[in-house]
């Protein structure tokens, strides 16, 4: 049986800004089998890079999760928090959501862990790599010592003038004990870093932009997590880097048997990587299937055009043919409720003033869409007319205006 | 579009272009008596570009692509080499000349963001280069700008907006019309699309294809990302490190590539569909080397899959590679001998040849990436065996003496035929056996 370690039921996660509610991620479900890699994909803005903050709980103010479920799967982790927390607990998964943020927290590194874009940025420039890694693996460590302490330890610690000073005179209070220092060197060699006796005795800004990937990738494996998050783990890199990052992660996959949620805009990377895939846009997933059903027979108008506008490698095809207008606004006070695609999908029709349900498609069990026309065939005599959402746009919305303008010289 | 053109007369020819920037360059660092580093962006690259064309320029970051469109724009002096537009050298233009040049070459840059000045209207930014060279009344140039917002795809109307009210590709668009505000026969385009989502980048190629069909533009595409070059270009160049590795029509670099780094880079890219999974390929190792001490002979040989050996050794593509990765690092004095005789004394204190043996094994299995036929076994062995009493010189030339490849000795030259590439596998014959005969 296919066993699902992470399953999100109707998600929502809202910014409340002072010039309104943005609704970053809006009522979205998905189910993630253990061991497969999970492809979230969309354009700037379509709320993947919140979908994972929201698992990992780093939701920054003046967001908040505002409703849903986050059920994780993990048989240990039930039994120790059934006591506690009995009506979080449902059908052996927990419901992250119902816990205490402290209990949450100690799920990061041991249950989650999850690299981002820029490793360069993500680093603590005045400290060695090695050091980092090895303190990442020094919070797991205490943690496991203790399992009913959730604490993960990186709280409140900080690398004043005063710590470093009591840690030169108490070796408690070290942050990397020797053990953990091999086992950072361990993990730095498992990623592919050469030398990493030296390496890890190295700062951020010794490494390239790769290697500095993979010492993340390094230091997120240092809990041994049930899932890594990725989030878009190769766009700051070359493409011959790229490829190397990406052949690592589906090694380490394989070895290891985790879970892997990869977060991308790069349809390339998904197609590399993913068993399945979710394709997002508004803060929905609008469909999403294996990656045969999504890429080979997509049904929603907005993945046609996702892969119709990529330039192709392999030959040069006469024009692009691109998706007309922008990714629209996700103020609350501006979406109306139909589908948030109509106003730029070429094939509108009177039912998409209706916001659509999740209908399943055609192809795989796994295969579902946002889009009226899994059910039905595109029929001109109910198309939209032309301009119909120019029109109906009042003038407090010249904002959303403007970006429906773009595309105008197509 | 792979008609012959060496009749023509190029439109910009570029001949030897060199651009280092000086570090270590200060008073400071004069009086402090530091020798100024030299980092080699532009090494001497030579193109043209014929009228009506659009030629790419293709490589990974760091590679001079960007500093190259800036040096043949004039936007940044050249430490050498001379750029010909409409036959006269840029750099020796000057007043007049000079400022009709400036009208004739325009730049589209990358970041929509900072390309803009936030507290300039969008009619302000697009009117600016009209005001600078003086074209036109006032009345003119408002009609013009509102002419080039709306051949953009922008409407009429938006010039008393700020950069800050539009999206991405808008801005991006904005910038096209400053370009093309003077009416110039040739644009630098500089990563144009790297900072728009796939779907505003289509709408921004289509748009760029249209606005060279009707004013027979002539266009050089900046551009790391492979997909739109192959969409956009006629022909392409692949940079290196500073110089130009391929240059040839573009169904030729993508179909029948000659470099092994153009091989490279077009594998590299994971294409998006369903076969990608299954789809072979082979990637490279390594990092691009610094520009400020660049590699001897072929810059690639540190990284290609395809470095040639000595003609009388034997030996496999990967146990060569081993040894030369290998070669570069006690080269670089770039291994870490501490941490491995440690182990190794703890493991075997007393015999001295047990613990030299540790020492070896120990050495190996860190920093060869690959095992090895007996007969290389042994010469590796004894070169690291020369590591352990820290003889670096003689390890290396021991390594050296039975491997040194022509691809550490000489720069290949780019070959002279309507599809050059610079590497050694390309070379023709003579050269060959000329270097057998001196070894």
């Amino acid at each position: 049986m296919h066993d699902e370690i992470l399953t999100i039921d109707n998600l929502s996660t809202k910014f409340f800004t002072e010039n309104g509610t943005v609704r970053a991620v809006n009522d979205l479900s998905l189910r993630v089998g253990r061991g497969d890699v999970f492809g979230i994909v969309g354009e700037s803005g379509s709320g993947k890079s919140v979908t994972a903050r929201s698992v990992m709980d780093l939701v920054d103010s003046p967001g908040r999760i505002t409703d849903g479920s986050i059920w994780y799967r993990n048989e240990e982790f039930t039994d120790r928090v059934r006591e506690d927390h009995p009506n979080a607990v449902e059908d052996g998964a927990v419901d992250l959501l119902e816990l205490p943020e402290s209990t949450r927290h100690g799920l990061r590194g041991s249950a989650f862990s999850m690299i981002f874009q820029d490793p360069a940025s993500s680093f603590n420039a005045s400290l060695t790599v090695g050091e980092q890694i090895a303190e990442a693996v020094e919070v797991q460590r205490r943690a496991h010592a203790n399992p009913r302490s959730t604490r993960a330890r990186t709280s409140g610690s900080n690398y004043s003038l005063k710590n470093y000073a009591l840690s030169t005179v108490f070796p408690s209070k070290r942050f990397v004990t020797r053990a953990s220092r091999d086992r950072a060197i361990e993990l730095l060699e498992m990623v592919g870093i050469p030398d990493p006796v030296q390496r890890a005795d190295e700062y951020p800004h010794e490494y390239s932009g790769g290697m500095l990937q993979r010492a993340m990738i390094a230091q997120a494996l240092a809990g041994e997590p049930d899932v890594l998050i990725a989030d878009e783990p190769t766009t700051a890199l070359d493409v011959t880097i790229q490829a190397q990052v990406l052949d690592l992660l589906a090694e380490l996959q394989e070895e290891t048997g985790m879970t892997i949620l990869l977060i991308t805009h790069n349809l390339g990377v998904v197609a590399r990587m993913c068993d399945r895939v979710g394709v997002m846009y508004a803060g929905e997933i609008v469909e999403r299937g294996t990656l045969e059903d999504v890429f080979d027979d997509p049904v929603h108008p907005y993945t046609q055009g996702l892969l119709g506008s990529i330039p192709d490698l392999e030959g040069r095809e006469g024009r692009l043919h691109p998706i007309a207008g922008n990714v629209p606004s996700l103020f609350e006070h501006e979406m109306e409720h139909r589908c948030h695609f109509a106003d730029r999908c070429p094939k509108a029709m009177e039912e998409c003033l209706e916001h659509p349900p999740e209908f399943d498609a055609r192809g795989s069990p796994h295969h579902a869409a946002r889009c009226y026309l899994a059910e039905t065939t595109y029929s001109e005599a109910k198309a939209l007319p032309e301009g119909y959402f120019s029109e109906a746009d009042d003038p407090a919305m010249e904002q959303t205006e403007t970006a429906a303008t773009d595309g105008g010289g197509e | 579009m792979a008609r012959s053109r060496s009749d023509e007369i190029p439109l910009v020819r570029v001949s030897e272009l060199q651009k280092y920037f000086w570090e270590n360059d200060s008073l400071l660092d004069r009086l402090l008596g530091d020798e100024p580093v030299a980092v080699r962006a532009v090494d001497g690259v030579s193109f043209d570009i014929y009228e009506g064309e659009t030629l790419g320029l293709v490589g990974e970051s760091g590679c001079g692509k960007s500093t190259t469109g800036e040096t043949l724009l004039r936007l940044q002096e050249p430490t050498g080499g001379a750029v010909e537009f409409d036959g006269q050298n840029v750099y020796d233009l000057e007043g007049a000349d000079l400022k009709a040049f400036r009208r004739e070459a325009q730049a589209v840059f990358q970041d929509p963001f900072s390309s803009l000045d936030p507290r300039m209207t969008v009619g302000r930014i697009v009117r600016q280069p009209l005001d600078i060279h003086g074209v036109g009344s006032k009345t003119d140039r408002r009609t013009k700008v509102q002419d080039l917002l709306e051949r953009v795809g922008l409407a009429a109307d938006h010039v008393d907006r700020y950069p800050h009210e539009f999206s991405g590709g808008q801005r991006q668009r904005i910038g096209i019309a400053r370009a093309l505000a003077l009416e110039p026969e040739f644009i630098v385009l500089d990563e144009p699309t790297s900072a728009l989502d796939v779907s505003v980048q289509a709408q921004v190629l289509n748009l760029l294809d249209d606005l060279q069909d009707e004013f027979g533009l002539t266009y050089l595409l900046i551009s790391h990302d492979l997909s739109v070059i192959r969409h956009v270009c006629d022909r392409v160049a692949v940079m290196y490190l500073g110089e130009i590795v391929e240059i040839g029509p573009s169904e030729d670099i993508f179909e029948s590539p000659r470099h092994p780094y153009t091989e490279a880079l077009l594998e590299s890219v994971p294409r998006a569909s369903t076969e990608e999974r299954d789809r072979e390929r082979e990637t490279i190792s390594g990092d691009v080397p610094s520009p400020r001490d660049p590699p001897s002979g072929c810059r690639f040989r540190t990284r290609c899959p395809k470095i040639i050996p000595p003609d009388d050794l034997e030996i496999t593509q990967p146990e060569y590679r081993a040894v030369m990765t290998l070669r570069e690092r006690i080269e670089s004095r770039n291994i870490t001998l501490e941490a491995v005789s440690d182990e190794a004394e703890r493991s075997d204190g007393d015999l001295e040849v047990d613990s030299m043996d540790a020492f070896v094994q120990g050495l190996k299995t860190q920093v060869l990436e690959a095992s090895l036929d007996p007969r290389h076994q042994e010469v590796v062995d004894a070169a690291i065996a020369d590591l352990a009493e820290e003889r670096w010189e003689e390890a290396e030339v021991r390594l050296a003496e039975m491997y040194a490849s022509v691809c550490e000795q000489e720069n290949p030259l780019l070959t002279q035929d309507d599809h050059p590439a610079a590497c050694h596998l390309h070379d023709p014959p003579v050269i060959a056996e000329h270097t057998i005969e001196n070894p």
